[in-house]
Parts: structure tokens; C-alpha cells; sequence
């Protein structure tokens, strides 16, 4: 392929279709990508005879999203106490279960289940995509962090969830009984209608009498068996003296089942069997869908085991021995590899060191560490190996305290109660006083048993069941359509405290900007070729350990370089390397003033000069750019009022520059913010109305914890994504004015729905205080009610329709 | 009238063994993934591709 004539259009990757910026390209053999992940991708998938994976997704009109390549450490897979919570063994089979971010299409499931047929030892996948979870089974052979890497490399992020066999086997048990129970339901519900049925027609006699014994039979197994999660809410709302739906609703099934027997008994007519299955099949249906809908297993349990690791060099007589981290206490001096996470805060024991902080400060940019400086658990060593002394470990360090309060908050939240649930609780209470004054009055009136009649008959035929779908109704259109656009709630009340949110605070690094620090620009001054000045810029750097340096040689691993051998290595200060090479004297590093670009300002520019002449050859241009569309969406916020604030582990300069680009006043940008920081920034705007936070990184997860709403984004670490309310999959940040929108008008469907039920509920009531109480009316008023409020909720609003449509047809 | 005596067990049997079938077909595990196996069909099979 000539790729010099292909320059002047627009090159499109071979793996994700994204087109391609000018001189981005990677290529390889006949193909062109657009970053090294892709690249990656393309080639196992080759070389393992996988390509039908594009075929499929062709013929689904898929897009693939660009593979996000973030260095992942996942060796804490390998260890005892990870394998304990996570995996379960059985005999010698393991199995274990990822949440797998990144999943788009059909191809995405043929791709996950055809790894066993190059993992090694990997024995079935089986994708969910449903729910986008996957459970892996594998023999001995196989590391689970050799499995992650591999999924990792095809582009996808591996979330593990909890299953050791116990909470599995309670798991699945649970889901398959609350289907049994629904199913159950339904199935009574249509056999008893048939009888019901043919006797409000007129059947009489013996055939009454014997459809009446049928539809109690049938009955028995719905009240006690499928109801039971009602009554044991009920009595839990009970012991808390607290109002539930479930209340009014026991009561009615309870006694619509038992006062509907005595009747049966003693030849009465007030038979309420058809109505209270109903009842239970309705009410199970919709609350199982919404479940169904916000079910994402990614909890904050268990984040303490992401932070093990089973071999630490520990320094025993002068040599470094490998053991387990747990035989690790403070004072120990330990070694860390290149490329490997540190699992304790250690103090820093050699002279210098570059790490990854992004775990405390959110930058990837990688940092510099002088000997004496401590480097916090969680960050990785991407420089030379180092020597370290341990100061704490486990829960201590700083990172364990973190997630110690991430558990225990999320522990203690629960579910929030929707304000529209807290209107119900009065209308349970209305009803509930006005059954009771029902029941006496017409004790007085009438004797015990029309006392009882009628008190049912407000409680059945006021019609709970609207009242107590009305919500979960609400919500399945709407989780619905965020699901399909990327959003994932993991708790369907955040939707309602978006309504109130006034702050929104927006992390930088990966929420607004890409979050890679990379070369954006490079301008080649002479006249020598774009290769010939990397090669030489290359050969400088290659023995720089340089945060700068390391993001270079990044850039320059896409190209086929020569090598070149150099003389009179010099490294100068805060300034750059000089050296020679072929007896010409080169230096890189700070650019002149003289030679700055304005329209870079906010870039790291470094230049190659020649030595002798004093010339500028070319500069590059590092940065992290912002995302596609982050101006709009931020302007789009701003417009609706939010007042909106940056938090950044990132320094001043840059921050204030960012807030300047994006309209954002400064005393609402918040920088060199620790996760702590964050979190306390969280509690000082909490006093003033609620908070939206929206972030990626670990250090973003106290603070996603303790926001009103968190909104982890796509890509996020683990450990963000599980303290998170809602997860986007996206990276894109636009779907946030959408998830806007759908929380204001799913508001709007709540109060209509509401409107509907409490009106059958009046008409109900009034009919039943004046006498009209019979099985039939029930029978006609509850499905009436109930199928008036599932309309309500399936037509949505129109701007919650046009939201979404507008989205579909971007996609095309 | 008497037609019914027939048709009224067997309505009830055969709704009981459709539930019957239904409880064995949750136990043995038939309903829990409720989304892929619809997609995983269309697949081919593996010597057919190309």
C-alpha cells in the first residue's frame, strides 16, 4: 500500500473504522490503524484465524471503538486472597466472572467466545450480553491475569465479580426462584381468569361452586409462595415503623385470599382470587424489570484484594528473595521491577524513580521521584527498577484508608427513598385510616362480615397495584433507553436526585480531556526526512529515564527507525541531552522562545537543535487533548445553570487554562486536588445543593462515593467504576445532558402516572364507600388501572422519545 | 353440558404440566441468560466459514 499517495485522503483504521488524523498513521504490512491497540488487535485476531470477527460485525453495522491502551497491572489476579473472593474452583475446573466493558455487538460475543481457542487452558466463555458479564472456565494452566491481559489486549476491560461458590450458587438460586415466582404468577393468573371469568358471565349452580374450588386451589400456590417477598417487606417496614407499598398490598392479598375462602365457605359471593393474583403477577413483572435493568454486580465488596500481589522482592541477608506480600512488614526494603504496581507506601530508596501516580493524582503524565519522597500503593514503577523501603501496608496505607471508607459508605447507603415513594407513604396511610374507619363504621351499620366486605373492598378495589407500579414502570423505558445509548444505572433512585443536582464537578484528566500525555504535534523544520529526524531524536532520548522522554519513545515506537550509535552523552539539567551522533552534535529538549509557538501554548514543546549552527531541526508537541465535543457539553451545562466546577490532581497553569478555554469561572476550578481534597470539596458544596460528580480515575472514586450522583466514565479503573451510581461505557460525555434530560422527563412520567392511580384510587374508594363493592368491579377496575399506567409509561414523554431518536440517527 | 368433564381436567392437567415444565426448565437453569443464545444461532459453524 503507498502510503504516500494515500496521505492526501482521509485514512480510516483497519480495525475500528475511526478516521485517521493526518500522519497518525501506524502501518503494518498492507493495513493502516490509528493507534498501537488497534494494530494489536488486528493481529491476533489474524494470526488465530479470527478474522470472520469484521465480517460479523459488518454485516451488523457495528462500530468497534478504538482500542484504549492503558497499562493495567493485573497480578493481583494471581493471588490467594483475589482467587478466594473471586474465582471458584471446582473439580480442578475454575471459573470466574468479568464484567466486560467495551462490548458493542454480535461480534463482541463470537470474539469472547472463541477465546478458548487461543488462551491456553482456557476451557469455555460463555457472554451475557444482556448484562455484559462473562464467565470464563479454565484448568491449572491458565493465570487469571494472563486471561485478563489477553481480553485487555483485544480491546475490552475485564471487571471481575465477586463468586466464590457460596454467594454464586445463593445468586443464581435467588434469580431462579424470583422467576419461578413471576412465572407461577402468571400462569395461575390466566387459569384463574378462565373460571372468574365464566362466572361473572352467569355459570351458576354446581359449576360455580366447583370453578370457585378450582380458582382457590390454583390460588394457594401465588399467596403462598409467589407473594412472599411482599410480606417480608412488609413486615421489615414494619419493624422499622416505616410505611411500605408492600403493606396495603399484603393486606389485600392476605385478606382479598382468606376473606375470599370464608365467602367460598359459607356460599357467599365476594370472591377476590382472579383479582390477587393478578395483583402479585403485575406488581412481580414490573419490579423484576427494573431490576433486570439497573443489575450490574460491580459493588464495592472485595477492592481491597485488587491491591495484593504475590511476589514482592523482600531484601533477607543483602539478596532479594520473592515472597508473598503478606510476609511484608514496615521497614522492610523491598525491590520493584520495572513496569510493576506498588502494592504498600514505600519511601523512595533510590536516587530517583518514575512512577505512574494516576492513582493518587488522576495524570498519567508520569512523575518524578527523588530518593527520601514516598510513593503511594497503587502506583506503578515505569522507570528502571528501584529500591524502597516499606513505611505502611494493608489498610493503613493510603490508598487502603480510601477504600476502607468507599466500603463503608456504600455499606451503610442502601437505597435511597424516591420522594415519589414518600408521597405514596401518605395515600398508603390515607387508605389504611380510611379502611379502618370503613370497617368500623360499617361494623356498627351492618355486622362483622359486611364490615369486612367493604374494608376489603377499599383496600382491592382502590387499586394498589397502579399505585405500586407506578414507579418501577417509569423507570423501565427510560433505563432502557439509557442502556442502549451506553449508560449504565446502577441504581435507578440517582435518576431522581439528578433532578436536584445544582453543582457539577468535572474531573480533567479522561473526563474532559483524552487523558494520555502524547505527542500531538511535531513540525520538522529542515530538510531532512520526517524518519531521519525521529531516528536521531530517538537515539538521544533512548537512554533518558524522563517522563518527557518516555512519551517520546512511545511516539517513536510507531515508526521503523534506524538506530544510530552516539558519542558524548550529556545530560543537561532541566534543560535536555546533548550528544553526537556521526560526528554532528545534536541537542533536545526546551525550545527557545524565539522558536514558541502560540497556538501550542498549553503544550510541552521540545525541540531538536543542531549544536553547531545553533538551528532548530523540529520540535514536538506533547499534550493531552481535550475530547471531542468538551467545549459544547460544557457550554450546553452551563447554559441549563448548573454551576459546574473542575477538580484536577493536575497543576495550577493548566487548570486555569482549561477553565479558561471552557468558560468556567475561576473560583470554581479546583486544582492539585487529592482524592481526599475531592471528597471534602464534595461536602462543602453538598451544603448548598446537590452534587453531580463526574470522574475516571481512582482518585476520582472517594469522591464519586460521596457525591449525591457519581458518573464514572468509559475506561474508568475498577476501583471508580464500583463506587460509582452510573457508569458510562462511552468515553463520551455528551450522553451526560441525555442522561439530563431522561432523568427530568422520567420525573415527568412518575407524577403522570401517580395522577392516574390516585384518580382510580379516589373513584375506587368512593365507589367502595358507598356500597358498590363487588369481585367483578375489581375485576374490571385493576386491570383498567394498571394497563392505563403501563401506556403512561411506554409512551414516555415526547422529548424523552426525542432524545433518544435524535442519537439513533447519529449513528448512521 | 357434559363436555365439560373432559375438557375441564384436561384444561387443568395440561396447565399443570406446562407450569411443571416450566419449574423444570428454570431449575435446570434454561432461563438464565434470557439474551445471548438468541444472538449466539446466527453464528456459523465453525467448518462452514469462509
Amino acid at each position: 500500500m503507498e502510503i504516500q499517495g494515500q496521505k492526501q485522503t482521509l485514512l480510516k483504521c483497519d480495525h475500528c473504522e475511526e478516521t485517521i488524523p493526518k500522519d497518525m498513521e501506524i502501518v503494518s504490512q498492507d493495513h493502516v490503524f490509528c493507534c498501537h491497540g488497534c494494530k494489536t488487535v488486528y493481529s491476533i485476531l489474524g494470526s488465530n484465524n479470527l478474522q470472520d470477527f469484521y465480517k460479523i460485525r459488518d454485516d451488523e453495522g457495528a462500530k468497534i471503538a478504538p482500542v484504549n491502551k492503558k497499562v493495567q497491572d493485573f497480578s493481583y489476579m494471581d493471588d490467594d486472597s483475589f482467587i478466594s473472593e473471586f474465582v471458584m474452583t471446582k473439580n480442578g475446573i475454575s471459573t470466574v466472572k468479568f464484567y466486560i466493558e467495551g462490548i458493542h455487538c454480535m461480534a463482541c460475543l463470537w470474539l469472547i467466545e472463541k477465546t478458548p481457542s487461543f488462551i491456553q487452558g482456557l476451557t469455555s466463555a460463555r457472554l451475557n450480553i444482556g448484562d455484559n458479564t462473562a464467565v470464563f472456565e479454565f484448568t491449572e494452566q491458565t493465570k487469571i491475569s494472563e486471561l485478563a491481559n489477553a481480553l485487555t489486549r483485544l480491546g475490552y476491560a475485564p471487571h471481575p465479580l465477586k463468586m466464590n461458590e457460596s454467594s454464586y450458587n445463593l445468586q443464581k438460586r435467588e434469580e431462579r426462584t424470583e422467576l419461578l415466582r413471576i412465572g407461577l404468577a402468571g400462569a395461575s393468573m390466566g387459569n384463574i381468569m378462565l373460571y372468574a371469568i365464566s362466572n361473572y358471565a352467569g355459570a351458576d349452580g354446581f359449576y360455580r361452586i366447583l370453578f370457585n374450588w378450582i380458582s382457590f386451589a390454583i390460588a394457594i400456590p401465588v399467596i403462598f409462595y409467589s407473594a412472599i417477598p411482599f410480606y417480608k417487606t412488609s413486615l421489615q417496614a414494619i419493624r422499622m415503623r416505616t410505611l411500605s407499598i408492600d403493606i396495603p398490598l399484603s393486606i389485600a392479598m392476605l385478606g382479598g385470599f382468606f376473606f375470599s375462602t370464608a365467602s367460598m365457605l359459607t356460599g357467599g359471593d365476594a370472591l377476590y382470587f382472579d383479582s390477587i393474583t393478578a395483583l402479585v403477577f403485575l406488581i412481580l413483572l414490573s419490579r423484576y424489570f427494573v431490576k433486570k435493568a439497573t443489575q450490574s454486580g460491580l459493588n464495592a465488596k472485595g477492592l481491597q484484594t485488587f491491591f495484593t500481589n504475590t511476589g514482592v522482592l523482600k531484601e533477607v541477608d543483602g539478596k532479594f528473595k520473592s515472597v508473598h506480600g503478606k510476609y511484608i512488614s514496615q521497614g522492610d526494603r523491598v525491590k520493584i521491577l520495572s513496569g510493576e504496581k506498588i502494592i504498600f507506601d514505600v519511601e523512595l530508596d533510590s536516587d530517583k524513580a518514575v512512577i505512574d501516580n494516576s492513582i493518587i493524582t488522576g495524570e498519567s503524565k508520569p512523575q518524578e521521584v527523588i530518593a527520601g519522597e514516598t510513593l503511594n500503593a497503587g502506583s506503578i514503577n515505569i522507570g528502571p527498577e528501584i529500591t524502597a523501603i516499606v513505611r505502611t501496608i494493608g489498610e493503613q496505607t493510603r490508598i487502603g484508608k480510601i477504600i476502607k471508607e468507599i466500603e463503608a459508605s456504600s455499606k451503610g447507603q442502601g437505597k435511597t427513598v424516591l420522594r415519589a415513594d414518600k408521597i405514596a407513604k401518605y395515600f398508603i396511610a390515607l387508605v389504611l385510616i380510611l379502611t379502618t374507619y370503613i370497617g368500623i363504621y360499617s361494623y356498627i351499620q351492618y355486622g362483622l362480615h359486611e364490615a369486612i366486605a367493604r374494608a376489603l373492598a377499599v383496600i382491592i378495589i382502590s387499586c394498589p397495584c397502579a399505585l405500586a407500579m407506578a414507579t418501577p414502570l417509569s423507570f423501565i423505558k427510560s433505563l432502557g433507553q439509557l442502556k442502549s445509548s451506553g449508560v449504565l444505572v446502577k441504581n435507578e433512585s440517582v435518576l431522581e436526585n439528578i433532578n436536584e443536582v445544582k453543582h457539577i464537578i468535572l474531573d480533567k484528566t479522561g473526563t474532559l480531556t483524552e487523558g494520555r500525555f502524547e505527542v500531538l504535534d511535531f513540525k520538522n523544520m529542515s530538510s531532512m526526512r520526517d524518519l531521519e529526524i525521529h531516528s536521531i531524536a530517538n537515539a538521544l532520548e533512548a537512554r533518558s529515564i524522563h517522563p518527557i522522554a518516555l512519551s517520546l519513545k512511545e511516539y517513536f515506537n510507531r515508526y521503523r527507525l534506524e538506530s544510530f550509535s552516539i558519542e558524548n552523552f550529556q545530560i543537561i539539567n532541566g534543560l535536555g541531552i546533548k550528544a553526537t551522533i556521526d560526528g554532528v552534535s545534536y541537542f533536545l529538549g526546551k525550545v527557545n522562545k524565539a522558536h514558541r509557538d502560540e497556538s501550542l501554548s498549553q503544550m510541552t514543546l521540545v525541540g531538536l537543535y543542531n549544536e553547531e549552527t545553533k538551528e532548530i531541526m523540529a520540535t514536538y508537541a506533547l499534550g493531552d487533548k481535550l475530547k471531542d465535543g468538551a467545549i459544547e457539553k460544557v457550554e450546553e451545562l452551563l447554559a441549563k445553570g448548573f454551576s459546574l466546577h473542575i477538580a484536577s490532581g493536575d497543576n495550577e497553569g493548566v487548570v486555569r487554562s482549561l477553565g479558561k478555554d471552557l468558560g468556567i469561572k475561576s473560583e470554581n476550578l479546583h486544582a492539585e486536588q487529592s482524592p481526599e481534597d475531592k471528597a471534602h470539596l464534595i461536602a462543602t458544596l453538598k451544603e448548598s445543593g446537590k452534587v453531580l460528580m463526574v470522574g475516571d480515575g481512582a482518585n476520582d472514586a472517594l469522591a464519586l462515593q460521596k457525591a449525591d450522583v457519581g458518573i464514572a466514565v468509559g475506561g474508568a479503573v475498577d476501583l471508580s467504576l464500583r463506587a460509582s451510581d452510573i457508569f458510562l461505557s462511552t468515553s463520551d460525555i455528551k450522553v451526560i445532558s441525555k442522561l439530563i434530560t431522561t432523568a427530568a422527563e422520567t420525573n415527568k412520567v412518575i407524577i403522570r402516572n401517580f395522577a392516574f392511580s390516585i384518580a382510580y384510587n379516589t373513584a375506587g374508594v368512593l365507589l367502595a364507600l358507598n356500597g358498590y363493592v363487588s369481585p367483578l368491579l375489581a375485576a374490571i377496575f385493576m386491570p383498567l388501572s394498571s394497563v392505563t399506567v403501563v401506556l403512561s409509561s411506554f409512551m414516555g414523554t415526547r422529548r424523552l422519545n426525542k432524545c433518544f431518536k435524535v442519537q439513533q440517527g447519529d449513528l448512521k | 353440558m357434559n363436555i365439560i368433564y373432559f375438557l375441564l381436567p384436561l384444561a387443568l392437567v395440561l396447565g399443570g404440566v406446562f407450569v411443571a415444565f416450566f419449574i423444570w426448565a428454570t431449575k435446570n437453569g434454561q432461563y438464565d441468560d434470557l439474551d445471548t443464545p438468541a444472538k449466539r444461532m446466527l453464528f456459523d459453524d465453525e467448518n462452514h466459514t469462509n
